[in-house]
């Protein structure tokens, strides 16, 4: 092999990675030999699927029957339906998604792409639309499915009526949040008060076993209360949209709430086409078998691969996986940003010679005062470091790798 | 940089595309599925092909013995992931001869009839536009040019430019050939290795460099890792705000980062060696931290800097050997070990590592004459 590239020209045989054949022998994922970790071929470790063995999830359910055509069959129907996915999801979901889309680089020149850039979040609406505004996301949930039916088919023209009442049929008898929103739609009947809201908590005490997936009742708990959230990760849901302030005639309404990534229905409320019961996803208090905390990305990378025991409708998805990946890893992102920002009275930094004299000047305060600036630390770890460098001012480059 | 300026020369620069029609991404995509609907499959195939040249070249010396790399991925607009690589040789290997280069680099159509394969893979993959006045839409152009120089002249033998940048060997021997419904010569191909393009199935841009101008140029592309953009900023305090203000990124990306595939790698390390005045090291402390005893903490702990001038004052082998270098020369020859108490530097045992000194500008007075 040595000097090969530079000697004059011989055949080369392209490279092979071979099949994605070999199974972790903890998880079942199907990895390419060349993935593993260890030396040896005879027992290959892996570690992308499930750091050698220590994160350990249930797998996903088999979808309905239905779905599973969809995502499968070559008939018309189902070819439209995979085309067409990510019009569909949008047209039967909970919440809607608040990104801005680069929507240049699809100019039909190249496959699709789902790029974006800046901040990503999910919005709840209330259960009733704003007077004067047509019904939309979980809201039609709420409404009989014929009407809701006529509003999914007035917005979205294209779409094929017969797919899109199977999925709506499909999705009301399966999926648990329809019948949680409109069990929360009935007890906000019974309390007919504007500021009386019923709350969706996650339950982690029930949310912890690891050989069944939950059911939606036990990760979602309803609890009646006025709008008084003890945990901000909790979804609320209300009647109406709730009234700001009023002036000159003019109502201004906050109708919309941000859905807390760390909420275990943040991706199934949007992504239901992927998550047809509403399986829920990554929770704060999931952990690794060694009892640290499972990280969502960590999550994610396990249900990102194959596994020949499981009918992954994620990996199904084709567009819809292209927003669900980058949705999750715009949260990871978050996760860690939200982190630095919330911790940043307690990472300080000071010379030893302005410590020495504030000391020496004060010698009973606490050390918490006793910073000179304030400076945003950034984790080499998380981001990288080179591009950070890049986007600052000169004056705050200053970096502190841990 | 300081990689570039130990090792004088950046021999090789390569750069590699992902490819969403190997046949290993076609063969386990799911029934009815496009290359496309799977970004995961993309990212895990071209971190393997990667890995598997970065192994030739650095482990078994395709281009030579190397003696240091630097490589950083990149996504493309459309999210297909690709990686820049750049390879530094051993002295007696380096390419200062144009037949050296000749060698290494093609720019030119290969035979149809005994080196087939190959040149199937070139009108593939390495052939670029047309572009320029044949078609005035094409992406590459900017204010009414190629961005990238091409239709390149003919050259008959490999010489540099004015500023520095090599004009490969491109003989006009007549061979064109019809793709597209366009005739391409040897104008139109872009450089690549004939082992590399063959070895990837994909295209694979090969150049090498001469001047200092063009090892900078390099850098900037190392650094630019992900596209940003910068808004209007609110606050100029907040770094995390801003960053997410700027950031773009897609789903091919997503997939690298979910899997914790690195970003970029280097060898040899780089140490960051930090300058400082007599007791203005910085220390990190916890708030609720007794401030007595973050100062017993401080007067305990060495920089590396203080260490430095510690090991210069020891007797004996060790000490001689201090002497001889400089503050910026000392990580090739000692390591410095933090987790021992004091802290102090080591003798070199097994890595080799480079230092770079952090920028001082002149502004800051004493610590610049330090």
């Amino acid at each position: 092999m040595f000097c090969i590239a530079r000697n004059p020209y011989i055949l080369t045989q392209r490279h092979d990675c071979g099949r994605m054949n070999i199974a972790c022998r903890h998880c079942g994922a199907l990895h390419w030999m060349d993935e593993r970790v260890s030396s040896s071929k005879q027992s290959p470790e892996f570690s992308t699927c499930c750091l050698h063995g220590q994160v350990s999830l249930p797998l996903l359910p088999d979808p309905p029957h239905l779905l599973r055509e969809l995502y499968t069959s070559q008939s018309t129907q189902a070819r439209e339906f995979r085309n067409n996915i990510v019009l569909y999801n949008r047209a039967l979901t909970f919440t809607s998604l608040g990104v801005s889309q680069d929507h240049e680089i699809n100019d039909g020149s190249g496959p699709p792409t789902f790029r974006i850039h800046g901040k990503l979040k999910h919005w709840s609406g209330s259960l009733l639309p704003q007077e004067g505004h047509s019904p939309s996301y979980a809201q039609l949930y709420i409404y009989d499915p014929k009407s809701a039916m006529q509003y999914h088919m007035n917005h979205n023209t294209g779409l094929c009526h017969n797919t899109m009442q199977l999925l709506q049929q499909l999705l009301l008898d399966n999926n648990g949040y329809a019948s949680i929103y409109r069990h929360a739609f009935e007890i906000l009947n019974l309390f007919d008060s504007p500021d009386y809201s019923v709350r969706l908590c996650a339950a982690p005490n029930k949310y912890s076993g690891y050989n069944n997936l939950p059911t939606v009742d036990e990760v979602a708990v309803i609890v009646p209360g006025t709008s008084n959230p003890k945990d901000t990760r909790d979804i609320i849901l209300s009647r109406q949209p709730t009234l700001i302030n009023e002036c000159n005639d003019e109502k201004h309404y906050r109708n919309l709430q941000r859905i807390s990534d760390g909420h275990p229905a943040y991706a199934p409320l949007h992504y239901v086409l992927l998550f047809p019961y509403g399986e829920p996803g990554w929770h704060w208090d999931l952990k690794l078998t060694t009892g640290k905390r499972l990280t969502l990305r960590q999550y994610c990378a396990f249900r990102l691969h194959d596994r020949p025991n499981e009918f992954s409708t994620i990996l199904h998805g084709g567009q819809l996986l292209q927003h669900y990946m980058v949705d999750m890893f715009a949260a990871i992102d978050q996760n860690h940003l939200h982190w630095l920002s919330q911790n940043q009275s307690q990472l300080r930094l000071s010379h030893v010679q302005g410590m020495k004299m504030i000391t020496s000047l004060y010698p009973t305060l606490d050390s918490r005062f006793f910073y000179l600036h304030p400076i945003v630390v950034v984790l080499g770890t998380c981001i990288n470091g080179f591009k950070i460098l890049w986007l600052l001012p000169v004056i705050l480059r200053k970096l502190i790798f841990f | 940089m300081a990689i570039a300026r130990h090792f004088k020369k950046i021999d090789i620069f390569l750069t590699i595309t992902a490819n969403p029609n190997w046949p290993e991404i076609k063969r386990e995509l799911l029934p009815t599925q496009q290359p496309h609907d799977r970004p995961d499959l993309i990212a895990r195939i071209f971190k393997m092909k990667k890995d598997a040249l970065m192994h030739l070249i650095t482990q078994k010396g395709i281009f030579g013995p190397c003696v240091a790399h630097i490589d950083a991925n990149q996504f493309q607009k459309q999210g297909l992931p690709h990686a820049y690589i750049l390879i530094f040789l051993e002295q007696n290997y380096k390419l200062f001869t144009p037949a050296a280069v000749d060698d290494v680099i093609w720019a030119r159509w290969p035979d149809p009839v005994t080196q087939l394969h190959l040149f199937e893979i070139v009108k593939k993959y390495m052939l670029h536009g047309p572009c320029g006045k044949l078609n005035e839409h094409s992406s590459c152009m900017r204010n009414g040019k190629c961005r990238f120089g091409f239709p390149k002249a003919f050259q008959d033998c490999m010489t540099l430019s004015d500023d520095g940048y090599p004009l490969y060997f491109r003989p006009n021997d007549g061979r064109a050939y019809m793709v597209n419904g366009f005739l391409y010569d040897n104008r139109w191909i872009a450089p690549y290795n004939p082992f590399c393009c063959e070895f990837m199935d994909g295209h694979a841009n090969c150049e090498c460099t001469f001047s200092f101008w063009t090892t900078k140029y390099i850098n900037k592309y190392l650094k630019r890792t992900t596209e940003t953009a910068r808004l209007a900023i609110e606050d100029q305090n907040n770094e995390i705000k801003q960053y997410i203000q700027g950031r773009y990124f897609s789903d091919e990306e997503s997939a690298w980062r979910i899997y914790a595939f690195p970003m970029h790698s280097q060898h040899p390390s780089v140490a960051h060696l930090p300058i400082h005045l007599p007791g203005q090291q910085s220390i990190t402390f916890h708030p609720n931290e007794d401030p007595q005893n973050v100062l017993n903490r401080a007067s305990q702990a060495e920089s590396a800097l203080t260490a430095f001038f510690a090991a210069n004052k020891i007797q004996g082998p060790i000490g001689d050997l201090a002497r001889q270098h400089t503050y910026q020369e000392f990580p090739e020859h000692f390591t410095f070990k933090s987790d021992t108490s004091p802290k102090r530097w080591q003798l070199q045992q097994q890595q080799f590592q480079l230092g770079r000194m952090v920028y001082i500008p002149p502004t800051a007075g004493e610590r610049f004459y330090l």
